[in-house]
């Protein structure tokens, strides 16, 4: 018992669980002393919700090293002397751990969010309505949407944390402390999207357009509060990682001898500290309007349906590139390792990322022709929107130059990121003629763009978060993964996403709409969604056997040696897994990260704890 | 101590104050008599907003430290 | 054999944390400004108490100016000159969120929150509100028994921080201002 409770998580849910029924009371309170009705779901639950994650976080001591420094007592911090598996249930602030909780608590949502969006494959997998209701069917859909989301948020996030100080000779990030706060938020906001389905879902997909959103059930509200957590997570999170990379990296570690990965963490971070306060603002707008009655989207009040859509986008398409610019860079990581050859054009992919950062900040319209823009912006979004394809197509020609000619091992970790470029890059042709006004009126809204974005997801964050899992596994936990049922797994994700996808190119065309739970059994649509829903199980079985494979080599797996993959960068040069403190002594950074081939090509020299200096292979 | 310079960064405080002061009261005086007075307005607000960054906020701190 | 060990610059990666901090936090009023004008154009009701916004923004500014005094004053070990200069910008910094409240009154008759114009009005001036009032707090973190000691040993970083967070609501007041009360 005593145990239990000495488990952060534990007093935090107390304190959350009490403080958030405090605060219900206390808006009751007050609601009936102003003569209103006493009970009104949304401000009660708001509030409540607000105040209740302030509790957990407090009760989780998230607070502590701030109140103590406020209060002039700055104390040591000692977590020693835990047992290694309590780290992960309580505020710790080494950067490793916050890690695996974001990965963790990624692949728990992915979870849910991959069985809602089942349940509602297996309803549209033949004309007319079979299982649930159309009402449910929405709720699902969108929950679908935005959890999936906020899961590859919290993926990306992990991977930075996990990958970057150690990249860069840091012993951690450059505000710990910050880093596991950003982390602690989301649990709460998790709940919160749990809770919505319960409290009526919502049906505006994941993109809560008003006026819908600003009548939708109260499940509405709680997603609108929880996509605000996770945003400040996100801004929280990205002002750390920018520091880290700006500040601590090892000497040596000029800009451009940095891992590729890290230069996309630094362009993933860029645009989540800008672009996210106007999503927040969004939604935080939504609610004012759901709360107290303001009329920013009411257009009978001279509100604006539109300035929704401007804000949301503006945040929302750069997101995309939040959610891939990460993957694009473990392919980066990943291909020069199983090729044994540098990564070719190093300089241009370097630069290529913040290429798409910028690029991608100035597109968002292109998501909007639909809905009634000024006429006078199309074009110019379209033509903004065509040239991002110039910096991606930099990182595809450079990573099929270094493959070409490479002594290649295949390899789970190369795999998937083969797998990867062929999808990333199906998802960037069929994404032109959405980006083109007279195609996209035609194909908007249908399900060619679900087509479309899930190739770009699953290309870029997905199959590369596989390879990324693979690759970075044994370092994490000094076991391999079982490499047969990996390759299983490659090949039954695979061919599932395929038989999942590429129908939908064909459906969309032929007229089938997005959002919808029913058609018409005359346009003949039925046994391509049939196809749709099996590639959709086969995908469930994949990731089935993924974690599967993830549970068991935990616990048994073939112990794996510091440097496995015969890999350059400073994350390998340590045992596996890393020590707490990353690096004994700061390393020293004399070459350029990929000088695969090159004979006594030397990325770091790293000293081991208490020995002499050993040159990284 | 070095008392003197204590006394002269007071002193460009408020000189810089001072500054403040009177492209707020320019900014009242255009606002509130001219109509379109919008472009007007930009025009102040960012030396206002610049006088704040750079005396008071020290933003080419960002540079000296290495933000970069 | 020796090992070098790890110098980390502490001022200097705090600098860069909070610039970043600030730099973000300046796209939410963006966010905002950028709404005021999609939604209204440079729309302005004549009911604006125009003498209340003066007075505000004059508040503001002087409070920026004793803050600056304050830090000055940290920096150079003149630590009653500090607390003087910094208890005098949180009472300038209350007396705005008075005057705030005293508009607010005013609006809800004027422009209620339930048209456009109110809509942005207590949105902007509630969100910047809400960041007098956060600035007010760290302001008086400062100034707790608890800090003396750190300021004593030279380590002023307390005092820059929440200073400089103090003129960043300043500066997004500087663009609020003409936005809300003089566009035309
Ligand atoms: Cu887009």
């Amino acid at each position: 018992m005593t145990i239990l409770f000495s488990l952060g998580i534990v007093r935090g849910i107390i304190w959350g669980l009490a403080s958030g029924g405090v605060a219900a009371g206390i808006v009751m309170a007050i609601r009936s002393g102003l003569g209103l009705p006493m009970w009104s779901p949304g401000p009660v639950t708001g509030v409540a919700a607000l105040v209740g994650t302030l509790g957990f976080l407090t009760g989780l001591g998230a607070f502590n090293y701030w109140l103590e420094w406020a209060l002039g007592r700055q104390k040591e911090e000692h977590h020693a002397d835990q047992p290694r598996w309590r780290r992960y249930f309580g505020f710790d602030t080494n950067h490793k751990t916050i890690a695996i909780q974001y990965m963790v608590t990624s692949f728990l949502v992915i979870v849910v969010a991959g069985i809602y969006q089942l349940i509602d494959r297996l309803e549209v997998s033949a004309p007319g309505m079979q299982y649930i209701s159309p009402g449910t069917y929405n709720s699902l859909m969108s929950l679908h949407g935005i959890m999936m989301l906020g899961a590859v948020l919290l993926g990306v996030s992990g991977m930075i944390n996990y990958l970057v100080p150690l990249m860069i000779g840091a012993r951690d990030m450059a505000f710990p402390h910050l880093n596991a706060l950003s982390y602690w938020v989301t649990p709460p906001a998790v709940l919160l999207l749990l809770v919505s389905l319960p409290a009526g879902g919502f049906d505006t997909g994941w993109t809560a357009y008003p006026p819908l959103s600003a009548r939708a059930p109260l499940g509405m509200q709680f997603m609108l509060l929880a996509f605000y957590l996770v945003g400040w997570s996100s801004i929280l999170g990205s002002i750390n990682f920018l520091t880290t990379i700006f500040k601590m990296r090892a000497p040596g570690m000029g800009l451009f001898r940095m891992p590729i990965f890290v230069w996309t963490a630094l362009s993933t971070a860029i645009l989540q500290l800008i672009f996210t306060q106007f999503i927040a603002m969004a939604f935080l707008m939504v609610l004012l309007e759901r709360l107290l009655g303001l009329v920013f989207f009411a257009p009978d009040k001279g509100g604006n349906v539109i300035l929704f859509q401007h804000l949301f986008w503006f945040y929302s398409h750069p997101a995309v590139y939040i959610f891939v610019l990460p993957g694009l860079g473990v392919i980066s990581e990943v291909l020069p390792v199983f090729a044994r050859k540098p990564l070719f054009g190093y300089a241009a992919v370097a630069l290529s990322s913040l290429g798409i950062a910028g690029g991608g900040a100035v597109v968002w319209g292109h998501h909007m022709f639909a809905a009634g823009i000024e006429d006078v912006l199309r074009v110019p979004f379209m033509i903004t929107t065509l040239l991002v394809a110039v910096p991606t197509g930099v990182k595809i020609f450079s990573w099929l130059a270094t493959l070409w000619m490479g002594k290649i091992r295949l390899d789970t970790p190369l795999l998937f990121a083969l797998t990867a470029i062929v999808v990333f890059l199906v998802g960037g042709i069929t994404g032109v003629p959405n980006g083109i006004v007279p195609t996209d009126l035609h194909i908007h809204d249908t399900y060619w763009v679900v087509a479309h974005f899930h190739h770009t997801l699953f290309g870029g964050f997905v199959f590369p978060t596989m390879a990324a899992v693979y690759f970075w596994f044994p370092k994490l936990t000094g076991r391999f993964l079982n490499e047969r049922v990996g390759k299983l797994h490659w090949a039954v994700m695979t061919v599932g996403f395929f038989i999942t996808y590429l129908p939908m190119f064909w459906l969309g065309l032929n007229g089938m709409r997005r959002r919808i739970a029913d058609y018409d059994p005359t346009l003949g649509l039925g046994p391509m969604n049939m196809v749709a829903t099996i590639g959709g199980f086969l995908i469930a079985l994949a990731m089935l056997l993924f974690f599967i494979n993830l549970v068991v080599s935990l616990w048994r797996g073939a112990p794996a040696p510091a440097n496995p993959w015969r890999s350059q960068t400073l994350e390998w040069q340590l045992s596996s897994p890393p020590p707490d403190e990353n690096f004994s002594a700061p390393p020293r950074v004399v070459g350029p990260p990929y000088g695969y081939g090159t004979p006594g090509s030397i990325h770091a020299v790293v000293a081991p704890a208490g020995g002499t200096a050993n040159k990284g292979a | 101590m070095p008392k003197p310079d204590l006394r002269a960064k007071l002193r460009l405080g408020l000189i810089v104050f001072v500054g403040l002061m009177a492209v707020e009261v320019i900014e009242y005086i255009v606002g509130t008599t001219i109509s379109g007075a919008l472009p007007y307005l930009v025009i102040l607000t960012v030396p206002g907003a610049g006088l704040i960054l750079y005396y008071y906020m020290h933003i080419e701190q960002i540079r000296h430290t290495g933000g970069e | 054999m020796q090992h070098p060990t790890f110098i980390e610059n502490r001022l200097a990666i705090n600098r860069t944390g909070l610039w970043l901090f600030i730099f973000s936090d300046a796209f939410l009023f963006a966010a905002l400004l950028a709404s005021r004008y999609y939604l209204l154009g440079v729309l302005r009701p004549q009911e604006v108490n125009q003498p209340l916004g003066l007075a505000l923004s004059i508040i503001l500014l002087l409070s920026s100016l004793t803050a600056y005094r304050g830090e000055t004053a940290a920096i150079y070990g003149d630590i009653r000159r500090f607390r003087r200069n910094i208890l005098f910008t949180v009472g300038m910094g209350s007396l705005f969120l008075v005057g705030v409240g005293v508009e607010w009154a005013e609006a809800f008759h004027s422009f209620p929150p339930s048209t456009a114009y109110g809509t942005m009005f207590f949105t902007l001036t509630g969100f910047h509100g809400f960041h007098v009032l956060t600035g007010v707090l760290a302001l008086l973190v400062v100034l707790l028994p608890g800090q003396k000691k750190r300021l004593a040993a030279g380590n002023y970083w307390g005092v820059e921080a929440m200073v400089k967070y103090w003129h960043f609501v300043d500066v997004a007041w500087v663009f609020i201002y003409p936005t809300l009360y003089l566009v035309s």
